[in-house]
């Protein structure tokens, strides 16, 4: 199925041909993945929700209509007409402008925090993962630790134990809980990895421990932990949706779909349903966008 | 296909202008082109060819069991005069249970590893209709009949409990449970040892002698072939393109690719110095191919222009010995790829200088305290410039070890002493100057495995030029441009990943990086077992063209005895850890040998047929970290009994002693003695 180049030209026999074709087999396969993933519907609508999203992060007030600030008292809680798409919240504030601005704490946060985790989480993996014995056992058991607290109830106990509400303590929160889980992950790719001869071909060279760990084995566990990482961002997303909907974390007139959530519900007995369901499906379909990204790539990629 | 002798007998299986194909994007890619065979009832019919040739698709045609994408495009598959390609699922699936079975090639994976093997067994019989005491009563019978020896106790264990060649056995014995009129095997004993393939082919000879089972045999070995089978058929790109009787193929091929095979192999007789091998220039068309002329003639060099337009027609020569080509008579005579000999005498006496590597007192024991097991014990070796030694046993006999101890990557046991050029080597890599690291290289068995496919073939050399001689990154590409060009991989590739090279280019590259730090001693673990016989040959020129212009020495690690022959100068025997012999290759393979070389080397398949005197080790390797007592062979040694010192041999652990000039031996029987007795069983058989 898979032409190769082969032994052709060494034994002098006509080959120019067969190596035409290995070449241009090869090109193909360096862009089988991408043509694999434009063909992919779930890859496709993804991308778009996701890089919609994103834009939103970066340039919301750009987008947004109207100023998600300004208050109009008399036109408040309305369900959506002409001169607001999404309706009016309880201060009379453009739900739709609010939606697009509130994007970019979600998204920056979760961005930010499931970086973290990768990085920390990958070199950690690597480390367990290549040293295995008593490094290993130390980093995975450390790890153990802390994935047997459940992420939300151990984000309460910081948030509220510490004073400020910055999005840093977010972050920080959501990148001590992914970490382990990144390592986990990368540690079980690592260690089917180095047991492979050229681990042992690199340190035949005199190659030193961090050489061979980030030139020689992480270009080989990259594709698993590019899966983990939108596995890893579509929770974040809905931590942060979570937490923020309790109440922690970010300030209350900040426009976060979680907060919204959280302030209009008490409104869906028949006073108004937008201000509550345009947050939340925002929420959902960012979930969404990114889930049916990570399917698309684990499938690419684990294929 | 004429049925010239056996008219009215229908024969077991038969293909009839059996076509292939494989669906891949939505194309039919053929595999098997108008395949026609038969196996006649209680025959042993095998299938030879290398990878990638079909031999397996035909397997699995013949069982109905193709891959998903795969169908049968034409002709018919006659079982029993009956053909399967119009019967339904169900009568197949019948016919599946009752009536032919196969065993693969991996035997650990053909079997349930969360089950116990005893249940395994019993469901071949409780799916025919048996109670449940019934069906296991059966499979005992079943796993005696397969000669294991604690059968009580083997149906207890789960299949990853067992060593390889017990597990086969189980599948065999699977396999045979229902008496099947067929039996297809598919490479029973690739990647068994030489000791345990030997068992298993006795035993498949034997249950075949008992139940008459017509027997399907697939094997790119053609040594195996020429023990198991009657007739032989050779397959080369989904064509059979020469059929005959065993003796027939193997003595006078008549198609100029079992020519071009059969040159290709080391053989007894053959070394290094003396003979080159011949290669098979090209390779395997791609799969799917569409070919109008014969299917050789891009490789074939009697190839005219009526083979590349025309489809040579199947030609009938003596006793139903045919051949598709249409210069049958001139193939005997195919000019060579490769000159003959090329002779400068390369066997060195050994240098008289002093050794380029000493070997003393090297221990290697892994595990502490009271759980400790010893690996290696007291190895006393050495190797002159330009040399090669052999290092030949049976899996977990220490061979691995031993390269990873000389390479710095295992550290010995204190008061090892291992030296180059007289100097002390330091334990790790770590304790080695970047000059000691070069010196001592290795090539090591899955070119897969050893290179980075994430880096490209020109990286992975020129890295260790820069690592290992202190270049820059300019000097170092340059360099490993040179080398790999040096090794005859195409300039054009050097910029590639590994994945586009096949196994023969893989493997050049991994010899290209051994080289790139002027290294003194490369250590060949396996070197060609991961590769096709003609690429084999290939690469086994291109080792020795190395050490005749780099005067490089070769520690060369294999289970292929005839490789080892072939290209050594020494041979070490290794067993549960210790030398078992040591000298001069002819010496060491002509005898008299040690026991237990003289079993190693006569459970070697032969392809030219000659008698073997057939010395089998009994029962298992036993475990290295709790060896026998005095000579750790002597549970398992062909010449304990009767030799008359078996109290000494189950005591007194022998010593290391040179026999004759040259020729080290760890044995308490006598030179004198041992030749008597081998020669006495040659003389018998």
């Amino acid at each position: 199925m898979t032409s190769v180049v082969n032994d052709a030209q060494v034994n002098g026999a006509p080959a120019s041909d067969g190596r035409m074709r290995a070449e241009q087999e090869a090109k193909s396969r360096r862009n089988e993945r991408i043509r694999f993933l434009l063909k992919k519907p779930s890859f496709i609508i993804g991308s778009i929700i996701s890089l919609f999203w994103l834009a939103c992060a970066f340039f919301g007030e750009a987008i947004a209509p109207q100023d998600p600030f300004v208050q109009d008292p008399i036109n408040k809680l309305k369900e959506p007409y002409g001169a607001h798409w999404f309706g009016t919240d309880n201060l009379g504030r453009d739900v739709f402008s609010r939606v697009i601005v509130g994007a970019r704490l979600i998204v920056l946060v979760a961005l930010a925090a499931t970086i973290i985790s990768a990085v920390l989480g990958t070199i950690l993996g690597l480390v367990a993962g290549y040293y295995k014995g008593k490094v290993d056992e130390v980093i995975m058991r450390t790890a153990d630790v802390f994935m047997s607290v459940p992420t939300i109830v151990l984000a309460l106990l910081i948030t509220s134990s510490v004073s400020s509400k910055s999005m840093w303590v977010v972050i920080l929160i959501i990148a001590l809980v992914f970490t382990p889980i990144v390592a986990r992950t990368a540690r079980a790719s690592v260690l089917g990895e180095a047991e492979l001869d050229y681990v042992a071909a690199a340190t035949l060279r005199t190659e030193k421990t961090p050489h061979i760990l980030f030139k020689e084995v992480l270009p080989n566990v990259l594709p698993s932990l590019l899966v983990e990482f939108t596995v890893r961002l579509g929770y974040a997303i809905f931590a942060i949706a979570t937490l923020s909907f309790l109440g922690t974390g970010v300030s209350p007139e900040s426009p976060d779909w979680g907060t919204q959530v959280a302030t209009h519900r008490g409104f869906l007995n028949g006073l108004n349903v937008s201000a509550t369901l345009f947050p939340a499906l925002a929420i959902a379909s960012l979930s969404i966008g990114v889930n049916l990204l990570q399917d698309a790539l684990s499938e690419a990629f684990e294929r | 296909m004429t049925s010239s002798d056996a008219v009215s007998v229908t024969p077991t299986l038969q293909f009839d202008h059996v076509e292939v194909a494989y669906t891949v994007r939505g194309i039919d890619r053929p595999v098997l082109r108008d395949v026609s065979f038969s196996v006649m009832p209680g025959e042993a019919y095998g299938l030879v060819g290398e990878s990638g040739c079909g031999k397996s698709t035909a397997a699995y045609a013949a069982l109905r069991y193709l891959p998903r994408n795969g169908k049968i495009t034409g002709g018919q598959i006659n079982f029993e005069g009956s053909d399967l390609v119009s019967q339904s699922d169900e009568a197949i699936r019948l016919l599946r249970s009752k009536a032919m079975s196969m065993v693969y090639q991996s035997p650990i994976a053909a079997l349930n590893p969360s089950l116990r093997v005893g249940g395994q067994i019993a469901e071949v019989f409780t799916i025919g209709g048996a109670g449940k005491a019934e069906a296991h009563e059966r499979a005992v019978a079943a796993l005696n009949k397969v000669q294991i020896a604690d059968v009580g106790k083997v149906m207890q264990r789960y299949p990853h409990e067992l060593s390889g060649g017990m597990a086969q056995r189980v599948v065999i014995a699977m396999a045979l449970a229902t008496n099947p009129r067929l039996l297809i095997l598919d490479e029973p004993t690739t990647g068994l040892d030489a000791t345990v393939e030997a068992e298993v082919l006795d035993l498949v000879r034997t249950l075949r002698a008992d139940s008459g089972t017509s027997v399907l045999f697939i094997s790119h070995n053609l040594g195996v072939i020429r023990s198991m089978c009657d007739r032989v058929g050779v397959l080369y790109a989904g064509q059979l393109v020469e059929e005959g009787n065993t003796a027939q193929i193997l003595n006078d091929p008549r198609h100029p690719y079992t020519v071009g095979l059969l040159r290709c192999i080391p053989r007894a007789g053959l070394r290094k110095d003396l003979h080159r091998l011949d290669t098979i220039p090209g390779s395997l068309p791609p799969l799917g191919t569409v070919i109008t002329g014969c299917v050789y003639a891009d490789r074939c060099s009697i190839a005219t222009e009526q083979c590349r337009t025309e489809q040579p027609p199947v030609v009938q020569l003596v006793n139903g010995h045919s051949s598709r080509c249409f210069h049958p008579d001139l193939a005997p005579d195919l000019p060579r790829n490769t000159e003959v000999t090329t002779v400068e005498v390369v066997t060195r006496a050994p240098d008289t200088e002093g050794d380029l590597v000493t070997l003393a007192a090297v221990s290697k024991t892994f595990g502490k305290d009271s759980s400790t097991v010893r690996v290696l014990t007291d190895i006393a070796l050495s190797l002159g410039a330009g040399e090669t030694l052999g290092l030949v046993g049976e899996s977990g006999s220490g061979k691995t070890t031993l390269a990873k101890v000389l390479l710095g990557l295992t550290p010995p046991d204190g008061g090892s002493i291992v030296q180059l050029d007289g100097k002390a080597l330091g334990a790790t890599i770590a304790g080695r100057s970047a000059a000691d690291v070069g010196a001592v290289q290795i090539v090591f068995q899955n070119p897969d495995s050893a290179l980075n496919r994430r880096h490209a073939v020109r990286r992975i050399v020129g890295r260790a030029v820069v690592k290992l001689g202190g270049a820059t990154k300019e000097q170092g590409n340059a360099k490993a441009d040179s080398l790999l060009s040096e090794m005859r991989v195409d300039a054009r590739l050097h910029a590639a990943k590994p994945v586009m090279l096949s196994g023969g280019l893989k493997q050049r590259v991994a010899i290209a990086r051994a080289f790139a730090g002027n290294p003194r001693l490369v250590v060949c673990d396996e070197p060609t077992s991961a590769l096709d016989v003609s690429v084999q040959a290939a690469i086994l020129n291109l080792l020795v063209d190395l050490q005749r212009t780099e005067n490089v020495s070769y520690l060369f690690i294999s289970h292929d005895l005839g490789v080892v022959r072939y290209l050594s100068d020494r041979i070490a025997v290794l067993y549960l850890g210790r030398i078992m012999e040591l000298g001069p290759a002819e010496t060491v393979f002509s005898g008299p040998h040690h026991p237990y070389t003289e079993a190693l080397v006569s459970s070697l398949p032969s392809i030219d047929g000659e008698a073997t005197n057939r010395v089998r080790l009994l029962g298992e390797v036993p475990s290295v970290a709790n060896p026998p007592s005095g000579c750790v062979l002597h549970t398992r040694c062909p010449r304990r009994d009767g030799s008359g010192v078996e109290e000494l041999c189950d005591t007194v652990e022998p010593d290391l002693v040179e026999v004759e000039p040259g020729h080290l031996m760890r044995c308490h029987l006598s030179l004198e003695q041992l030749r008597r007795l081998q020669v006495a069983v040659d003389v018998l058989m």
